[in-house]
């Protein structure tokens, strides 16, 4: 998996404040009202593929391309919401983010045993390890997102380190999700640091 | 063989299907469960399900689209069925808890009904996945109908013309 | 194609249809009347509050939870279908 959010130059602060103040109202709910019914179609997806991996072993493409589709959506209003990118998120699970990037190869063939084993133990050997640890990243997020958005504010440059960081946390939970929903057979780094090359 | 005046076009034969066609067409018979993968089991779901699915689906390949409509049209009299249980259920249990004798062998019929049902669209499911056009009693006819039958309208009349000078 | 079609669908709701007559003029689980209690059951209560009243010695009451349940479900069958008692003055 490979996820990216380009740091820009510069960022705008009439976007910056716009997304802080009415963000809620011209972002997230539109988004998030079409997003909730994608996602009823994306968890009928996934039940249907996990029957279709457990017999046959492979995830059918066309499904998986839609979930591929539908987490690029999300990842793509997430970063405008956490400030990661300016401008407007697309709508639609097919667009092209030059910004936010995420690649995850199709497999060819996924193993049925693993598959058994997220879906009884997952919560043990991957929602807690990682849920633990994402819980104390989240907050080191929240206080990193706060001090950039005061720099963003006044210096119209996001400090690169703490772009990563704030990135970081999406690509490691990122991760989990696609591994906890079947799309990949490898499991989670416990780290938001871009393993793939 | 199909000669030429047949108004049906060639079937597809397994060997000439892409392998994500298959995958699609299998996928149709699968949205008969969408209601327990979200755990709101409503008839309805199911039938809302299998027709967004054909709408998703109808413009792949004439293979896909041949499941996907029988996919659809299977389900359309089992979820009227089991609405119609539903809803006399609920007035049963309203007068009473009193289930007459036609309640309990409409009950019976319409359990058999989805048993069909499910254990078919599995049956077509994996058939799907192999390539296979396989054809349900009236379903199965009526979707290869729609699927195939080749578009030989009367022409129609040209209604656009060019600007007089 | 349409006469082929059209057998087919009335074949479909003819053999559903006599299912559904089939299990409504003979159905699976026939109805219990309330008045109706096994030979079987009757005994085993029998003996339960013989046994009970012999062991405790008590004739005015039963300090048992099972024969009370037992009693109670009984009792819950019977009083919706009996009627209120006339009393001819």
């Amino acid at each position: 998996m490979r996820f990216t959010v380009s740091l820009q130059e510069s960022y705008s602060r009439v976007e910056l404040l716009l997304r802080t103040f009415f963000g809620w109202l011209y972002m997230a709910l539109p988004h998030g009202f079409l997003l909730m019914f994608v996602g009823i179609w994306s968890g009928i997806l996934t039940f249907v593929a996990f029957w279709v991996v457990l017999f046959t072993g492979r995830y059918p493409q066309s499904m998986y391309e839609f979930q591929v589709g539908f987490a690029r959506w999300g990842l793509r209003l997430r970063a405008r919401l956490m400030n990661l990118s300016d401008g407007y998120p697309a709508f639609g699970i097919n667009p092209v983010d030059e910004n936010v990037v995420l690649e995850l190869p199709y497999p060819e063939k996924q193993s049925r045993a693993l598959l058994l084993l997220r879906l009884f133990f997952g919560w043990l050997y991957v929602g807690i390890p990682h849920g633990f640890l994402l819980f104390f990243r989240a907050i080191a997020t929240w206080v990193i997102m706060f001090i950039a958005w005061w720099i963003v504010l006044f210096t119209g440059k996001y400090p690169e380190s703490f772009h990563e960081f704030v990135t970081g946390f999406l690509r490691w939970s990122t991760r989990v999700n696609l591994y906890l929903l079947f799309l990949t057979d490898d499991y989670p780094p416990f780290t938001g640091k871009e393993t793939e090359k | 063989m199909m000669d030429d005046n047949s108004p049906y076009l060639p079937l597809p034969q397994p060997d000439d299907i892409p392998v994500r066609e298959k995958e699609d067409a299998m996928g149709a018979y699968l949205m008969m469960f969408a209601g327990v993968a979200i755990a709101i089991p409503l008839p309805l779901l199911n039938l809302v399900a299998s027709f967004v699915y054909l709408y998703l689906n109808r413009q792949k390949s004439r293979f896909v689209h041949f499941h996907a409509l029988q996919a659809l049209y299977s389900q359309i009299p089992v979820t009227i069925l089991n609405m119609v249980l539903l809803a006399w259920l609920i007035v049963c249990l309203v007068n009473d808890f009193t289930f007459p004798a036609t309640f309990k062998g409409y009950a019976i019929m319409v359990a058999l009904v989805n048993l069909v049902d499910i254990v078919f669209s599995l049956i077509a499911a994996a058939k799907a996945r192999k390539g296979l056009m396989y054809y349900y009693v009236f379903f199965g006819r009526l979707s290869y109908h729609q699927a195939f039958s080749k578009n030989t309208g009367p022409e129609k009349a040209p209604v656009n013309s060019p600007p007089s000078f | 194609m349409r006469k082929k079609l059209i057998i087919e669908g009335l074949l479909l709701i003819l053999i559903f249809g006599a299912v559904w007559v089939v299990f409504a003029i003979f159905p699976i689980l026939p109805h219990k009347s309330v008045f109706q209690i096994s030979k079987e059951n009757e005994t085993k209560l029998g003996d339960l509050l013989t046994r009970n009243i012999l062991r405790t010695r008590e004739f005015d009451r039963v300090n048992n939870d099972t024969i009370a349940d037992a009693l109670d479900q009984v009792t819950k069958r019977l009083l919706p279908v009996l009627e209120s008692s006339e009393y001819r003055f």
